[in-house]
């Protein structure tokens, strides 16, 4: 049994990523509160309830029809929000442009993934991938509990909701569970003074917040306009360009 | 230093007088009046360890109501909150993580109000410097500065410098009139009122941390940011030096400075050196540390480590 | 009481009517030199306006043409002591002579140095901050509050010590010695201060290795004592050319001794300097090679700085020689003015400059000055030697007779 054969575009419905409300949040161990979008209502058990389970890894060939839309317990419309790798990236792009000012903020709270594929018009159709993961020792119910797939399931069969994923990361990755614990792996935004009386809050992300579980290594990035330094000689050296020269109009 | 000495448009008269007066006292050139209104209040105005509680109002509120007449704003607040005592802010930096996106050296610039430059990219005063380093070495003569690839590329690894906030800072011993010092919570700032710009603190920075506003700054008032520290990111004056506070104006309050939050890939970690629990303590007791330039004898406030 | 004050005025009078009182071929140097201060005025005005941009320098290289120039005359100025002391110490009569002359050159040369510094300022109305107890002095800390204390106490020196002989002169008395030899001593003592707390100003940086090297103090002072009495000599061969300013042979003899000795330690000095740079072949070379022959394709520096190792050496050799000594005016003089360039080359292009170059990040950003820069620079330059002229014009008077109390 090749991995190769699972590297295939399926579509999964893997972290199921819902709803605009609240975060729900999970404090670890040090006072920092874990601002997730990975909350609430888990659609997968819609289909699977009724579905018999093949436990045989295999290459899934047909195609997986989801619910584009859905509405929650508000009777608000929702988009099922997928391509967390797509949407990492412009994400940043999109926020890394807006910071001043009041915008500000904007840094310490992140735009959710929704908000973001709202605005962008994103679909699930977006967000066919291809699973990297393991590098061929994994597949589907590896990490998906089989009967009940609205939970990941760890390897001693104890049941996981999608906002403890970082548990189920942490049995293969334990340095990396420790390290985020600890705080010093991932990204924590907002206060490093937690004993604030005002806000004193600080967000960490979860670990498929930065690493699509499905192909987790960090996505490559267009990186941000670098300086203008380099001369190339004294003839050819920058006047009136550069952030060491006057402009050329006279006072 | 009364509110009232402060010179009007218009008051031509007066205005020349005080010109030529404080010309001949202080056998000073003035900078022309269509390249920077002379300000009395301003060119009087003590050191900022010199002033009492009231002058420090007083001149707070001076620079607010400057900076909102010159930028057509309404919203400045210009600071000066203190040091909190028993915090020593360090910073550490994660060189297995970082991948060179350069998201931190633009929120920065954001943040912190800095010249914006002529172009629209590139030519603005930047406190960060991502050197794009060869793997296995830490020669810095090797790094490429204007990489414009996707990154991380391959072979390569990526190391952003900004102002170390040094314990035995040698651009504090450089300055010749007291402009620049280190903070009790260990961030090293720069009076923008009082620094004579010879750039002597440049030379001595082995971080080429330091930045010298060379023309006027340019600041679009729409891309101002207005919540301001005196000796952080309240906007500059032409011949000054300026450099990183760690965002003296937010980690001040509590928050964490801009390029620690703006990073995607969590490589910049911020925090109490004198809280046991805190990130920074724990990466030192858990992970390899590696002070740049070690051997200049700086001691810096800034970390960089690997997984 | 009164009647010193009234003595001391006509003086004054006196004096100035003098300074500006010569031949057609004087008003034409002054002129000159008046036009060099007038261009260097407006353009200084450009830069007051725009702001330090207008000159060549960057954050990469944030000293340039302003603070080689002020590195070159410090060691100009301090040339003086290599007369005081034969003059005063050894009570060398020939030199003695011709100590007033050398102490006008360090006079105006100060004055260029703080006219540099001045210029390279970001803020010159901020001034004011470096002086006690307005302003917060960084003193004993910082290598440049300490600079500015030795320079303008140097110029003190150069201006009591002079000024009260000068005066006595004029009056036709013997001058106190209590009131001026101890200032003598001092200033020896402080000519070698004003270059040395130069090259800490230098070699106290850390962070920069190509200036992080003890050999540099030795070396500024070696090559002060080079470039600066051969600029002297070229005045005082100008002066003895065209006034009646009693000076013999003895004085120039001296003085090239002089320069020839200090070239040749100079050059000692570089070649140990190069030596250690590129035998060890550390990282800290790469300063060394940007300017000597360049790196990674940037090489702006290094046809100056050969050129000025050139001249340097085809001088000292006309020097060691001494076959060029009983020549004319110009071909004896040669090698001095030659020596003036190289270590005037040797401050900006080999000095200051590569010391930015590559950043303490690895970054080559190289430097030329502008156009405002150089006439900025020139302006200086023009005041400097317009109140060394007028000054030496003046010593020369007194010595002569020619402005005295009773004609």
């Amino acid at each position: 049994m090749t991995f190769s054969r699972f590297v295939r575009p399926i579509l999964i419905l893997g972290t199921c990523v819902l709803g605009a409300g609240a975060a729900s949040g999970q404090a670890v161990a040090d006072r920092v509160e874990v601002l997730t979008d990975i909350h609430g209502y888990f659609p997968c058990m819609d289909c699977h309830a009724d579905q018999e389970t093949n436990p045989t890894p295999r290459i899934l060939e047909e195609e997986h029809e989801i619910p584009l839309e859905w509405t929650d317990d508000d009777g608000v419309t929702q988009l099922v929000p997928f391509g967390r790798r797509v949407a990492l990236v412009d994400l940043l792009d999109a926020g890394a442009g807006d910071l001043a000012g009041d915008n500000m903020q904007r840094i310490g709270v992140r735009l959710s993934i929704t908000d973001y594929m709202q605005e962008n018009d994103l679909t699930a159709a977006d967000s066919v991938w291809t699973l990297v993961h393991g590098g061929g020792n994994l597949w589907c119910l590896d990490c998906h509990n089989t009967d009940d797939r609205d939970k990941l399931v760890k390897l001693n069969g104890d049941l996981l909701t999608f906002n403890q994923s970082q548990l189920l990361c942490g049995e293969c990755h334990g340095p990396e569970l420790r390290d985020w614990e600890r705080g010093i792996h991932g990204t924590t935004t907002g206060y490093w003074d937690l004993a604030r009386d005002a806000g004193g809050e600080s967000f960490r992300k979860l670990c498929v917040e930065c690493h699509t579980p499905h192909d987790p290594a960090f996505p490559s990035l267009t990186p941000l306009a670098g300086p203008i330094t380099r001369v190339d000689g004294p003839g050819e050296r920058r006047t009136g360009d550069t952030a060491g020269h006057a402009t050329e109009e006279e006072h | 230093m009364s509110g009232g000495s402060r010179i009007r448009p218009g008051d031509v008269k007066r205005r020349g007088f005080l010109k030529l007066l404080t010309a001949l006292t202080a056998g000073a050139v003035t900078a022309p009046a269509d390249a920077e209104a002379f300000d009395l209040d301003a060119f009087l105005q003590k050191h900022f360890h010199q002033m009492s509680d009231d002058e420090k109002r007083r001149t707070l509120q001076r620079l607010e109501q400057d900076y909102n007449d010159k930028y057509e704003r309404d919203d400045f607040t210009v600071v000066a909150d203190g040091p909190t005592p028993g915090v020593k802010f360090a910073y550490a930096l994660n060189l297995s993580k970082c991948i060179g996106c350069r998201r931190c050296v633009h929120a920065c610039v954001q943040e912190n109000n800095q010249h914006r430059g002529r172009e629209e990219r590139g030519d603005q005063v930047e406190y960060i410097r991502v050197l794009e380093m060869e793997k296995g070495s830490l020669d810095l003569e090797k790094a490429v500065h204007d990489y414009d690839h996707e990154v991380p590329a391959e072979d390569k690894y990526y190391m952003p410098v900004q102002c170390h906030h040094c314990n035995a800072a040698p651009c504090v011993k450089a300055c010749p009139v007291e402009a620049t010092w280190q903070e009790p919570d260990g961030i090293v700032v720069v009076d923008y009122n009082w620094c004579i710009g010879c750039r002597y603190c440049a030379a001595a920075c082995p971080y080429w941390a330091r930045k010298f506003n060379w023309i006027e700054p340019r600041l679009p008032a729409d891309e101002i940011n207005p919540d301001t520290h005196y000796l952080g990111n309240r906007p500059r004056y032409k011949g000054v030096m300026e450099k990183c506070t760690f965002c003296i104006n937010r980690v001040r309050k509590g928050l964490n400075p801009a390029c620690h939050d703006i990073c995607p890939t969590g490589s910049r970690k911020f925090g109490n050196l004198l809280d046991k629990d805190s990130v920074i303590r724990r990466i030192i007791d858990h992970k390899r540390i590696y002070i740049l330039k070690e051997e200049v004898g700086t001691d810096p406030s800034f970390y960089y480590f690997f997984d | 009481m009164a009647a010193t004050y009234v003595s001391y005025f006509g003086f004054v009078i006196k004096s100035v009517r003098g300074m500006f009182t010569g031949g057609p071929r004087y008003y034409a140097w002054l002129s000159f030199l008046v036009l060099l201060m007038a261009a260097g005025a407006a353009a200084y005005y450009r830069q007051a306006v725009l702001g330090l941009g207008v000159t060549g320098m960057t954050d990469q290289v944030s000293w340039g043409l302003y603070i080689a120039n002020f590195t070159f005359l410090v060691g100009v100025a301090a040339a003086a002591v290599m007369m005081v002391i034969p003059g005063y110490l050894y009570h060398d009569k020939a030199v003695k002579g011709g100590v007033l002359l050398g102490e006008m050159v360090a006079i105006g040369a100060i004055l260029m140095c703080l006219l540099f510094v001045m210029a390279d300022l970001g803020r010159p109305d901020r001034m004011w901050h470096m002086i006690p107890p307005f302003g917060k002095f960084n003193f004993p800390v910082s290598m440049l509050a300490w600079d500015v204390l030795v320079l303008n106490g140097y110029l003190l020196l150069n201006l009591h010590v002079p000024g009260y002989l000068l005066y006595k002169r004029y009056r036709g008395e013997e001058p106190a010695k209590w009131l001026y030899l101890p200032f003598v001593y001092i200033s020896i003592v402080w000519a070698i201060s004003i270059h040395t707390v130069t090259a800490f100003l230098y070699t106290g940086l850390a962070g920069r290795p190509f200036w992080n090297a003890a050999i540099l103090a030795p070396r500024f002072i070696a090559s002060a004592f080079c470039a600066g009495p051969a600029f002297i000599v070229l005045v005082l061969e100008i002066v003895r050319g065209w006034t009646r300013f009693p000076m013999g042979d003895r004085l120039i003899t001296f003085l090239r001794q002089v320069v020839l000795i200090a070239g040749l330690i100079n050059i000692f000095l570089l070649i140990s300097e190069i030596f250690t740079e590129f035998y060890a072949a550390s990282a800290h070379v790469a300063s060394a090679r940007y300017l000597f022959f360049g790196l990674h394709g940037h090489d702006a520096l290094v046809p100056w700085i050969w050129t000025s190792i050139s001249l340097n050496v085809l001088a000292l050799l006309a020097l060691v020689s001494r076959r060029f000594e009983q020549r004319g005016l110009v071909v004896r003089n040669l090698p001095l003015a030659m020596l003036i360039v190289a270590i005037w080359i040797e401050k900006g292009m080999g000095l200051v400059f590569p010391g930015f170059i590559p950043t303490p990040l690895g970054e080559i950003v190289e430097y030329l000055p502008s156009a405002n820069e150089v006439v900025v620079s020139a302006g200086i330059w023009g005041l400097g030697l317009f109140v060394m002229t007028v000054l030496i014009k003046h010593a020369v008077d007194i010595e002569t007779g020619a402005v005295a109390k009773n004609n």
